[in-house]
């Protein structure tokens, strides 16, 4: 994905701007007034697509013009104005907490804050819920203005700490999301179960749409480290010395690896896969995840 | 090697310099908390072994290159021989080639030889305008292949005449010729170069310091040693031959020395040709610096000459693999009678009964070749062919025969002396006085036929008996023999006469004598009936043909010659022969008359391994064998040890005498292309980190 379209609200920028509002104030207000479209299609005056009948439609929506046409059944959609609800997972374990100018936690704070942003804007009910080896904080989906103040001041104050775990999150989820939503997970997915996965591809089978934003520092990504380094991880007490030149090319094939069997996963349940680097600018990952033209497949080929 | 700076060794310590950053550097790594420690984790244990070793590799390479940068600010150099100078000025200069045996050795394919002549060439070559070069044989001293000369090439010339031979090394005639070469106006500095492999055997005295300082003190000997450090040969060094017995008729018992000089223990296998026909081949095993007897038992199959060949496998050194033996099988005895009362009646004839005895035949026993003469042939005759020559009652000899004789008997012949009416015991004793075991004391006694003399004591254990039938009486067959007159003879115990029997008065009937490595027996009465009836008694055959055996003895158990190469052997051909064929390893040569010497000498020179084999022609043009001048001529054992001798006794040597001079070589080069390699791999390794 690059990011050069959307130089204006990279890491580095973000950085020097003082708080998580003003910060998600600039994403949104810079980039994304007026272009954002409901992608819950419902039954409105205006024509969408058509869609072949299968027992259980609506038959006052049968397109009796295509029928004479076609000689088959074809139901007619039309794009929904009802309010859309989108579940924002944010990953704030420790591991989260590596990366400067900017945190992968700051960076996934201001993607979250300016997704709720945009949402609440148009009337949609964005619900935080951040989370670590389980649930941190959880802020249900509202339409109210005060909601929106409330939820950024829970990312604000929010700090990296602890191991994670997708999975207990996913499923506290997905007893909470009911009809037809949007659910956006930001995390680095280290330590990634399957069994989380398998639930993302559940909650996408139940017609949700499902985004996964893989959260990646760019030292994660390109490894540039060059002297002897003691690393220490920092979901654990585990220290290695490793001279970095010696492993680099094992490492980042190792990362890819994981990566693509992340990806592999999310493909096949049509969960939508986007891998961002914290040095990409933010409203270009927002449009992204904004578009409603836009395929997964071709996020992962830009990733 | 050596250093020009050796105190700056000391920055070898700075090769440990890499190590202790090394160790610091992982104890002051920085510590980085990082998110995808398992992957890196993962990663690690995957490479962790390789990067070690890297590590190692770029911490080995990092300290060399240190330790390298540090040897060669130390200046490295390294000692190499230098190009043989003999000054810019006026010089003279003496070449000795060595050509002995020993320079034969193929090292690398080239002949050690060849390669002489080269540097010796290469001298020639290099020296100035202004210097002189005379050319010596390190075998053949005596005449130098050329004397003091500015003309290169006839220095060349002489130098491509010289061919490798199989003499021995006279390392003291050499430089004694250098020195009269050097001593005949010389110009300038005055040097002698020694072309050769160094070999021990080559130095008379020991170490060739010592010789030089002996003989010429006062001039710059140089040795160029062109043979390599390692010596192993192995050899045949000695080859005997024996008579059998035991082993059946006309067998023989053929022993090969053979030696390992080297400084490993070795399985060598000889084998035994005898006239050009491989006939056995046998094994011994050899440890370092040891020899052995390897003994082969062959049966020939018909007596005469033969040619033996004990050979080796071949090795660098093939001259001494191979020895040759030239000997003689169960050869007839060859005696010659000589008639000093010779009758026309035959029964009247000195040698009647005598001829008789020796003529019959014996089975199993030699058979005899008898051919009679008078004194007068004694002058003339070859007695070198001959084993046994009987003087029977002859008067005297003169000095020529008497001289003949004693040579004769001084190599082993045996001579038989009987007595006799024409013996005159004045002119016997100062013809053949040397000879004889005792002298002759005035005339012959004589006594009545009733007072005649009877055999007494014997002596049983002497050879001569041990085979006859002995009784209380004495020999049987013999005791009653008759004898009438006798010789007294005049007591000697300087002479050491051995009487081997007596008569009964107790006076010697036959005395032993030896002179050399022969034996001379003196039997007091005749060998006819004028003086005794023994000539009719049963045992007077068997006597007679065992002191004629006994005295041929030295023929009887194969008799071989050897000859070393090198040497000049004297053969003595009979003066009636016309042409003379001797047939050497390198091929035939005929010589007439005027070749050989007033009494038939010829003087072989003996330059080659191999048989030496003569034949010769009467007038008529009727060739003949002459077996018994044949020889086998091998080389010198001491050729064998290609041991390197000493070059320099000690220091206080007064002659210079050492080995070609050397120069510092600086090792600076070699080192830059070493740190360059070695920067070469540190990039290496840094890169692929």
């Amino acid at each position: 994905m690059s990011a050069g379209s959307y130089r204006y609200f990279d890491a580095e920028t973000l950085a020097k701007l003082s708080g998580l509002r003003l910060r998600v104030q600039e994403v949104v207000d810079g980039a994304f007034s007026g272009i954002h479209r409901a992608v819950h299609r419902g039954s409105t005056v205006e024509f969408a697509e058509h869609k072949e009948y299968t027992p259980g439609d609506d038959l006052r929506r049968l397109d009796w013009k295509a029928y004479a046409k076609f000689d088959r059944f074809y139901v007619r959609e039309f794009e929904a104005e009802t309010e859309l609800r989108a579940f924002l997972l944010l990953d704030r374990s420790a591991s989260m907490g590596y990366g400067a100018p900017l945190t992968k936690l700051e960076y996934g704070s201001v993607l979250v804050g300016s997704l709720a942003s945009i949402l609440a804007r148009q009337g949609d009910r964005p619900a935080l819920m951040a989370y670590a080896k389980g649930v941190d904080r959880y802020l249900p989906p509202r339409a109210r203005s005060q909601h929106l103040g409330a939820l950024l001041g829970a990312l604000e104050v929010m700090s990296p700490a602890g191991e994670t775990c997708l999975e207990r999150a996913l499923t506290q989820l997905s007893e909470l999301v009911g009809r037809r939503s949007l659910v956006v997970v930001v995390s680095d997915l280290f330590g990634v179960e399957e069994g989380a996965l398998a639930i993302l591809r559940e909650l996408r089978a139940r017609q949700h749409r499902v985004v996964v934003v893989h959260l990646l520092h760019r030292d994660e990504i390109e490894f540039p480290f060059e002297r002897l380094t003691v690393f220490k991880a920092m979901e654990s007490q585990r220290e290695l010395l490793v001279d970095p030149p010696g492993v680099r090319r094992r490492y980042l094939k190792e990362l890819e690896s994981f990566c693509h069997r992340v990806r592999e996963a999310c493909q096949r349940g049509r969960v939508e896969y986007l891998r961002v680097s914290t040095s990409e600018a933010v409203d270009g990952v927002l449009r992204h995840l904004m578009d409603p033209q836009h395929r997964p497949s071709a996020a992962l080929e830009e990733a | 090697m050596g250093f020009s700076s050796p105190w700056m060794l000391l920055a070898l310590g700075g090769a440990v310099v890499p190590l202790v950053i090394h160790l610091i550097g992982r104890q002051r790594a920085p510590r980085v908390d990082f998110a995808a420690v398992d992957y890196l984790l993962r990663s690690h244990r995957k490479v962790a072994q390789r990067v070690r070793l890297r590590h190692l590799l770029l911490l080995a390479v990092r300290m060399l290159l240190l330790a390298t940068l540090a040897l060669m600010v130390a200046r490295p150099y390294r000692m190499a021989p230098v190009a043989l100078l003999v000054g810019d000025g006026p010089s003279s200069v003496v070449l000795i080639v060595d050509d002995t045996a020993s320079m034969r050795r193929l090292v690398g394919g080239e002949m050690l030889f060849a390669r002489a002549k080269r540097r010796a060439r290469k001298l020639v070559n290099d020296l100035s305008d202004e210097a002189e070069v005379a050319v010596v044989a390190l075998s053949a001293p005596q005449g130098p292949l050329v004397q003091l000369t500015r003309d290169r090439r006839e220095a060349l010339h002489a130098l491509a005449r010289i061919e490798a031979g199989f003499g021995h090394a006279k390392l003291t005639g050499a430089l004694s010729a250098a020195r009269r070469i050097l001593g005949r106006g010389a110009i300038g500095s005055r040097q002698v170069f020694i072309f050769s492999d160094l070999a021990a055997h080559s130095m008379d005295a020991g170490s060739m310091s010592t010789q030089a300082r002996s003989v010429v003190p006062d001039v710059r000997v140089e040795a160029i040693d062109v043979a390599p450090a390692n010596t192993a040969n192995h050899a045949v060094v000695a080859l005997s031959a024996k008579a059998a017995p035991l082993e059946g008729h006309r067998a023989m018992r053929i022993e090969a020395r053979v030696c390992n000089h080297s400084r490993e223990a070795v399985t060598l296998r000889p084998r035994l040709e005898v006239d050009d026909n491989y006939v056995a081949r046998g094994r011994i095993s050899l440890k370092a610096g040891t020899c052995g007897t390897k003994a082969f038992y062959h049966t020939f199959k018909r007596s005469g000459v033969h040619r033996a060949v004990v050979s080796i496998g071949r090795d660098s050194f093939e001259a001494d693999d191979r020895r040759y033996l030239y000997l003689e099988v169960e050869s007839p005895l060859r005696v010659l009678l000589i008639n000093g009362d010779p009758s026309p009646l035959r029964h009247r004839d000195e040698l009647f009964y005598l001829r008789a005895a020796l003529e019959t035949p014996s089975a199993r026993q030699r058979p005899m070749v008898i051919s009679v003469s008078d004194t007068a042939a004694l002058e003339g005759a070859a007695l070198a062919t001959l084993d046994v020559v009987a003087l029977c009652n002859v008067r005297g000899a003169s000095a020529k025969a008497s001289a003949a004789l004693e040579a004769f008997v001084g190599r082993g012949g045996g001579l038989f002396i009987t007595l006799g009416a024409h013996t005159d015991a004045g002119a016997f004793n100062a013809a053949l006085g040397t000879l004889l075991p005792q002298p002759l004391r005035g005339g012959a006694g004589v006594v009545g036929s009733q007072a005649a003399l009877h055999l007494g004591r014997v002596d049983e254990r002497h050879p001569i008996f041990t085979k006859l039938a002995l009784s209380a009486e004495g020999v049987v067959g013999l005791a009653k023999s008759r004898f009438f007159r006798t010789y007294r003879l005049k007591p000697a115990p300087e002479r050491r006469g051995r009487a081997l029997l007596s008569y009964d008065d107790g006076s010697p009937a036959l005395v032993e004598g030896a002179v050399g490595e022969g034996r001379v027996l003196l039997l007091t009465t005749s060998v006819d009936r004028e003086w005794t009836d023994l000539p009719i008694r049963p045992g007077y055959l068997p006597l007679m043909q065992q002191i004629v055996r006994y005295l041929g003895r030295a023929a009887a158990g194969g008799r071989h010659t050897e000859v070393l190469v090198g040497a000049r052997r004297q053969v003595v051909v009979d003066a009636s022969w016309d042409r003379v064929e001797l047939r050497t390893p390198e091929g035939e040569h005929v010589l007439d008359r005027s070749a050989l010497g007033s009494e038939g000498q010829l003087e072989v020179v003996v330059d080659t391994p191999g048989f030496y084999q003569l034949r010769a022609a009467d007038p008529q043009g009727r060739w003949q064998s002459l077996d018994s001048l044949g020889f086998g001529a091998n080389l010198d054992p001491a050729e064998s040890r290609l041991d390197k001798g000493k070059i320099e006794s000690s220091a206080s040597v007064a002659a210079k005498v050492s080995q070609r001079p050397r120069r510092r070589v600086s090792l600076a080069h070699t080192l830059a292309f070493f740190v360059l390699l070695l920067l070469g791999a540190e990039a290496l390794l840094t890169r692929h980190g």
